[in-house]
């Protein structure tokens, strides 16, 4: 029916007449733009905050800009013209839509639509009950279109999803919702919101069509690009609201001593990067010295015994210092603690031993689990009286007469020597299973032939590993590396739960980064301070990362496997 | 096919919109929090956002419940009020988290986007932070335009909600009013401690001989049952090792609070106290979460507030019971009073209401209404909300709460001079050190104030 031609049909607006409202319409948004920007600029008692009044004088001059070229170049139908056009009035109708949204309640009232639907919650299932008989009859009359059962099956389904939409409506009573409605979509700022939405989104329907593609002589390549990015927007739009605007956003906060309650904030350039990564170091007659030796606002860090000399380093920022520490160690233990058992786990797995698939589907599991849940576990199992392990060391000792049991339980959580040791424990449980999965994928690559041949040549399993499964898989090595030093270099959930109630704790022996700016930012009230601490971090992945790629590319350009 | 498309999606929309379409503003269609047992007919409202209804204003409050049962007594509380009131204005609680610093962490983000409650409910510590940014109303005028009497509170909360940073003293203010208190009780196993043979430490208590050496010799006997047995459990957190200070005649500050008081010789031997009961292995390894192990019966003394009973309830299942805490060298239990206010945002568009609303939390039918559940003790000096306190059992021995609130605690406080959460993470680091023998006590002594020096600068 889709592909069914209709034949001719009579525009309903003459394309030219389509784009004089269209050049009328970017008109009427750059009349409104330069009003929005002087609105925006006022001050006195009605001044907008600071923020606000900048972002909201960025978005009048960028609207009334494109507006402005957008006029020009329709009225000119300028080739280039009908894109400017498109891209403006497409981005301002999400703009507006959004707002318009917001103003209605949307966003803020979500949790009225959980609790409509608990309130309708049985009717909603029939509803899914009919639309899955839809489902079913579809999928058989897929295979005989003139089938009679399946045919009622559709109908039937239809009839009762219809009726269950009845009752669902009357069950979750939306009176409620449509008087609310009824009340924000007659404020004036909801109307003007809804005619902004409406026209911009007409102009882009129209804009968008063939004929009008061809008035303007759009090539089909720009065809191709506008549909392209048509396809691309909605992540291109999430990714710039909702990840790269923050991001870029911290960048700016980071230069600034910004206050998380936004009760304050100034600007003090690289301040806060200098208070983060600030070290200062002296000599001490003593072992033991105190923060006397250092500069004024300097705390000790660490001290050092180097050819008979003691000395004193210390840091304005002690926590992030021992954070970078921690997560360094912990780097280099939970990444190999990950990837290895991964690797050999994999090639075990990658067999076509009797059960393989029940392992595989094992050993998954710790990595679809939640990361709370499971933290709160290991430590009921790491609790040093009454914990599992303690338990079962001390058994252990109890059967087995070559072992020495400990007089009692090790506190392991909270002693400074296990405490970090502990998360790596519940880091790698967590990783390794989707690690050995992506390895398993890894091995489906591996030509048979390889196996084969060594099998002929009297390779043994040892060799076969060594020089035919690890070479194959250093790609998946390699991916697998990268994510999984992202991921323990970003550390936080298992830390906040298994340090409770001293988080990173105990005395910072499993401070992260990552916990060391939260605090920073929510218990410190220094948004500003923890934004720089985050591209402190950022910059640190990054650059760690980086080098791990151009190690590499070195491998592969000096012909990689061995 | 277009037009089954769209008759798809007209029908759709509708079913959404159907299902927004809850009758907000109405205290019968809304449901209690999740997983809560609410009483009959009395749910808690829908929280929204700086939503008004149709008659009028809406004043969203928050407070910290300890468990899913207090947050429905909360929520019947604010319906009740809510009822009373009117139609002046209505409510919308928020039973904010469980546990854990998260609630303060989401209400300060709140904050920050201008979309924070009208009142809410925060610690006694946080008071100090939460003024010196400008977060909080003062409710002075308001209350002194009706002569509101404050003098039924317990002294030690009203100090610090009267306080005056720029006098240095407490004056005419009023930053709020306190929800309830608490003191530290240590929650008793008494099969273990019988089984081990040592002296009940309620006789002791009762016979005035319930001190340190009394309480270093019961939880002796219970560790040498042997195995996994402790005589003592105690949590990490700075309000556990602080007792033992504030007993020794020591504390965290000095006089006036507004400088370190750690190193002193009292505070010094309370460290030495708490030092000596781990190195003498009688307690569950500090760091360790002592309640798992309490109610697992394998802990004859656990310290924890009163917040800690509904869970005791739950889940032990041996005969347990609370004693007061043993007195120390100066004479002292060196107990805390724990306390928390409800205050009024400072951004709020509607203070009278808010004001009404906090005093309305506040009344002794209110807080008799809370006491009955067991969890925390009124903030008024109320003989009857006492009374319904009292009469809260098991434990039985619930008056060796009301005896840590007679024995001049010291009240959990916020710094005025200086950050609290600044100086509690130094402070929790060097202690925690100490006991774990990482650190000796005389560089302890020797260090602290200076370490802890920043918090007063920050």
């Amino acid at each position: 029916m889709g592909l069914r031609d209709r034949g001719p049909r009579t525009p309903r607006v003459a394309v030219d007449t389509g784009v004089q409202l269209v050049t009328a319409w970017h008109l009427v948004g750059v009349a409104a733009g330069i009003v929005s920007m002087l609105l925006a600029s006022r001050s006195g008692d009605d001044a907008l905050p600071a923020v606000i009044k900048l972002f909201m004088q960025v978005f009048s001059i960028a609207v009334t800009v494109a507006h402005l070229a957008a006029a020009y170049g329709t009225f000119r139908r300028m080739r280039r013209a009908r894109t400017v056009s498109l891209v403006t009035n497409y981005l301002l109708f999400v703009v507006s839509g959004s707002a318009l949204l917001h103003q209605l309640g949307a966003f803020t009232g979500i949790g009225k639509f959980g609790t409509g639907l608990n309130k309708a919650f049985l009717p909603f299932m029939v509803i899914v009950v009919g639309l899955l008989w839809v489902l079913v009859a579809g999928q058989l009359l897929s295979k005989n279109p003139l089938a009679a059962g399946p045919n009622g099956l559709r109908r039937a389904g239809w009839g009762l999803a219809a009726l269950a939409s009845v009752w669902f409506v009357i069950a979750a009573d939306p009176s409620g919702m449509l008087s609310m409605i009824g009340d924000r979509i007659t404020q004036p700022l909801t109307l003007g919101t809804l005619a902004v939405a409406l026209c911009s989104g007409a102009a882009t329907r129209f804009m968008w069509q063939r004929r009008v593609a061809v008035r303007f002589g759009t090539s089909a390549a720009e065809e191709q690009t506008l549909s392209g990015l048509a396809f691309l927007s909605p992540n291109l739009i999430g990714f710039t609201f909702f990840f790269a605007g923050p991001l870029l956003f911290s960048l700016v906060v980071s230069f600034f001593e910004w206050k998380t309650t936004g009760t304050g904030r100034s600007f003090v350039g690289i301040d806060n990067y200098v208070r983060a990564l600030s070290l200062d170091i002296s000599s001490s007659d003593v072992a033991n010295a105190g923060n006397e030796v250092l500069k004024p606002g300097y705390q000790v860090l660490m001290h050092l015994d180097w050819f008979g000399q003691n000395w004193v380093l210390g840091a304005r920022d002690v926590e992030f210092w021992i954070s970078l520490r921690n997560i360094a160690i912990f780097l280099v233990l939970a990444v190999p603690a990950s990837v290895l058992p991964a690797l050999v786990l994999s090639s075990i797995l990658a067999s076509r031993l009797p059960g393989m698939k029940v392992f595989r589907a094992i050993y998954f599991i710790p990595s679809v689990a939640g990361v709370i849940g499971v933290a709160i576990i290991w430590g009921q199992l790491f609790q040093s009286t009454v914990g599992w392990i303690n338990y079962l060391i001390l058994r252990a000792g109890e059967i087995l007469p070559f072992v020495d049991p400990p007089a009692e339980g090790h506190p392991w959580v909270s002693s400074n020597s296990t405490a970090l040791l502990s998360m790596v424990v519940v880091f790698a449980w967590m990783n390794f299973g989707f690690n050995t999965v992506l390895y398993l994928a890894g091995h489906q690559s591996i030509p048979k032939e390889l196996y084969e041949a060594a099998d002929i040549d009297g390779a043994n399993v040892w060799q076969v590993f060594r020089r035919i499964t690890v070479p194959q898989l250093r790609n998946t090595t390699f991916y697998v590396l990268i994510t999984t030093s992202i991921l323990a270099l970003q550390l936080f959930d298992i830390v906040w739960i298994l340090s409770t109630p001293e988080p990173g704790g105990p005395n910072n022996a499993t401070t992260t980064p990552v916990l060391a700016l939260y605090e920073e930012a929510f218990q410190g009230n220094n948004q500003g301070y923890a934004s720089a601490l985050a591209w402190v971090l950022f910059l640190i992945i990054f650059g760690f990362t980086f080098a791990q790629f151009r190690q590499q590319k070195d491998g592969a350009t000096s012909g990689g496997v061995s | 096919m277009h037009t089954r498309r769209w008759a798809g999606a007209v029908i759709a929309l509708t079913l959404i919109a159907a299902a927004c379409g809850d009758d907000e503003g109405s205290s019968d269609a809304t449901t209690a929090p999740e997983g809560t047992t609410a009483p009959e007919a009395t749910t808690a409202p829908e929280a929204t956002e700086g939503e008004t209804d149709s008659d009028g204003i809406t004043i969203r409050w928050r407070t910290r419940p300890d468990n899913d049962a207090e947050a429905a007594v909360y929520a019947s509380i604010g319906d009740g009020i809510d009822e009373a009131n009117g139609d002046a204005f209505s409510l919308s609680y928020e039973p904010g988290n469980n546990e854990g610093s998260p609630y303060q962490d989401q209400l300060v983000t709140e904050i920050g986007n201008g979309t924070a409650p009208d009142v809410f409910w925060i610690p006694g510590t946080d008071i100090a932070r939460f003024q010196s940014e400008g977060l909080i109303l003062d409710l002075a005028p308001l209350a002194s335009a009706e002569s509101f009497d404050t003098s039924e509170f317990y002294p030690e909360p009203m100090y610090h909600l009267t306080y005056d940073p720029e006098a240095g003293a407490p004056g005419d203010k009023l930053w709020g009013l306190p929800r309830d208190v608490s003191t530290f009780a240590l929650y008793l196993n008494n099969d273990l401690i019988a089984e081990a043979g040592a002296d009940d430490p309620r006789a002791l208590a009762e016979a005035g001989e319930w001190d340190w050496a009394a309480f270093e010799d019961v939880i002796t006997k219970v560790t040498a049952l042997g195995g996994e047995n402790k005589g003592f459990a105690m949590n990490s957190w700075w309000a556990n090792y602080g007792v033992f200070m504030n007993a020794a005649g020591g504390g965290f500050f000095n006089e006036d609070r507004t400088a370190c008081g750690l190193d002193t010789p009292e505070s010094i031997a309370g460290l030495e106290q708490i030092k000596a009961i781990y190195d003498g292995g009688l307690a569950v390894p500090f760091g360790e979460d002592g309640e798992p192990a309490w109610k697992a019966g394998t802990v004859g003394a656990f310290i924890n507030g009163r917040w800690a009973t509904p869970g005791a309830r739950a889940d032990v299942g041996f005969n347990w019971d609370v004693v007061e805490l043993p007195k120390g060298p100066s004479g002292s239990q060196g107990n805390w009073l724990f306390w928390g206010a409800y205050v009024v945002n400072a951004n709020t568009e509607h203070p009278e209401e808010a004001w009404e609303l906090v005093k309305a939390l506040t009344t002794a039918d209110t807080q008799a209404q809370i006491s009955e559940l067991g969890a925390n003790i009124p903030s008024r000096k109320s003989d009857a909300a006492i009374d319904a306190f009292l009469g809260f059992t098991p434990p039985e021995n619930n008056q060796a709460f009301i005896n840590g609130l007679a024995d001049s605690p010291t009240a959990e406080g916020p710094l005025w001079a200086g950050s609290w959460p600044k100086y509690d993470e130094l402070m929790n680091g060097a202690v925690t050190a100490v006991i774990n023998g990482e650190r000796t006590i005389e560089d302890f002594q020797a260090k602290i104030c200076s370490e802890t020096a920043e918090a007063f600068n920050s």
